[in-house]
């Protein structure tokens, strides 16, 4: 397994946006994550889902979209490990 | 024709393959490579009128022969389920390799990459088959194929019919009992793949597997196999019973977030076997 970042973000108070990112091998188990750059510690800062979109016979797109479920900006990264 | 590197065969390979038609909503300019069946002559002009405007010098090869290819995305599969080809068309290029210049073949219907002109014959399953290479100008090679003339098609009248003619195939195909491709019979479950799905036009469905060790950690994705590239496909989410003091089941909801029928497959990952 490894791991990386794939972006930075900045997400505005109660705001929902989506990012996608493209050229991934589809035969790769990849998944996603996130995780807040600035503490704010007593409750859950992101909630995030990922979908998917099969591109041509050998690449797909995912697409994350993340919540900030907090009435503050919150700057995070988008992580991803490639299982296998 | 002047060489390209095979980095640039790659780039106009990719370029033609972006034009890939999404098998349920086939709208033009996409081109039908997921409708192996026929067509391949307005695919092959269709692409060299792509890799042109690109600024590239692309010709055709022709092949002639008992053609028996394999497709996971025809639902015959190969043969017999699939009878083949009389002929077939696709567009070639002069590509510099270590081995000196070769032609290579830009066939997105049979191959997800170029490939060098032997194995694109090889894969026919015709020993005895003839190539004949022409220039892109030909549209249909008749004095090859059947002994009738050969056509042009400068303003690409003809071969916009051919490409209306098998998108509509596709989609008839992709809309009806077959499903759109990739055809489960054709394919293998590789390693870390615990099941094929499909869904209907934006429908949620929830399998289940049973009998996981509870104190493994794993983890589940889902992967289209229908490509359409554009916009998000699937989505899901994992949720799980302990069914006694060892083992547990997960139950797995995807969803369709398109208006078309979508294949998958689902994926698990152990990241711990404690």
């Amino acid at each position: 397994m490894w791991t990386g970042v794939q972006w930075q973000g900045t997400i505005p108070a109660g705001a929902t946006k989506r990012w996608f990112t493209w050229g991934w091998p589809a035969v790769w188990h990849v998944v996603w994550y996130v995780m807040p750059s600035s503490a704010q510690p007593g409750a859950p800062q992101l909630d995030w889902d990922v979908a998917v979109e099969r591109a041509n016979g050998t690449q797909c797109t995912y697409w994350i979209t993340v919540t900030n479920l907090t009435g503050q900006q919150v700057t995070f990264e988008g992580r991803f490990a490639v299982l296998s | 024709m002047p060489p390209v590197s095979q980095q640039r065969a790659q780039q106009l390979f990719d370029l033609c393959n972006a034009r890939l038609c999404c098998p349920a909503n086939p709208n033009a300019p996409c081109i039908p490579f997921l409708y192996p069946d026929d067509g391949c002559w307005g695919r092959a002009h269709e692409m060299c009128r792509l890799m042109i405007a690109d600024g590239a010098q692309p010709e055709k090869v022709w092949i002639r022969g008992g053609l028996r290819p394999s497709s996971q995305n025809h639902p015959g599969c190969g043969y017999p389920g699939w009878f083949g080809w009389g002929w077939h068309v696709a567009p070639t290029l002069q590509v510099n390799t270590s081995n000196g210049v070769k032609t290579w073949v830009i066939d997105p219907a049979l191959f997800p990459g170029p490939t060098d002109q032997a194995t694109w014959k090889s894969v026919q399953g015709d020993p005895a088959a003839v190539l004949q290479a022409s220039s892109a100008a030909i549209f249909y090679l008749g004095s090859f194929i059947n002994g009738f003339p050969d056509q042009t098609d400068p303003i690409y009248t003809e071969t916009n019919k051919v490409l209306t003619k098998y998108r509509n195939e596709l989609k008839l195909r992709s809309v009806g009992p077959d499903g759109p491709p990739p055809y489960f019979a054709c394919m293998t479950k590789p390693g870390g793949v615990q099941w094929f799905g499909s869904l209907n036009p934006n429908q949620s469905k929830t399998w289940f597997t049973w009998g996981w060790g509870a104190a493994w950690k794993v983890l589940w994705t889902i992967m289209p196999l229908t490509p359409c590239p554009g916009a998000r496909q699937v989505t899901w989410n994992v949720r799980v019973e302990r069914a006694n003091a060892t083992q547990c089941t997960y139950w797995i909801t995807v969803t369709n977030l398109t208006g078309e029928p979508v294949k998958f497959e689902g994926r698990y990952d152990v990241l711990s076997w404690t």
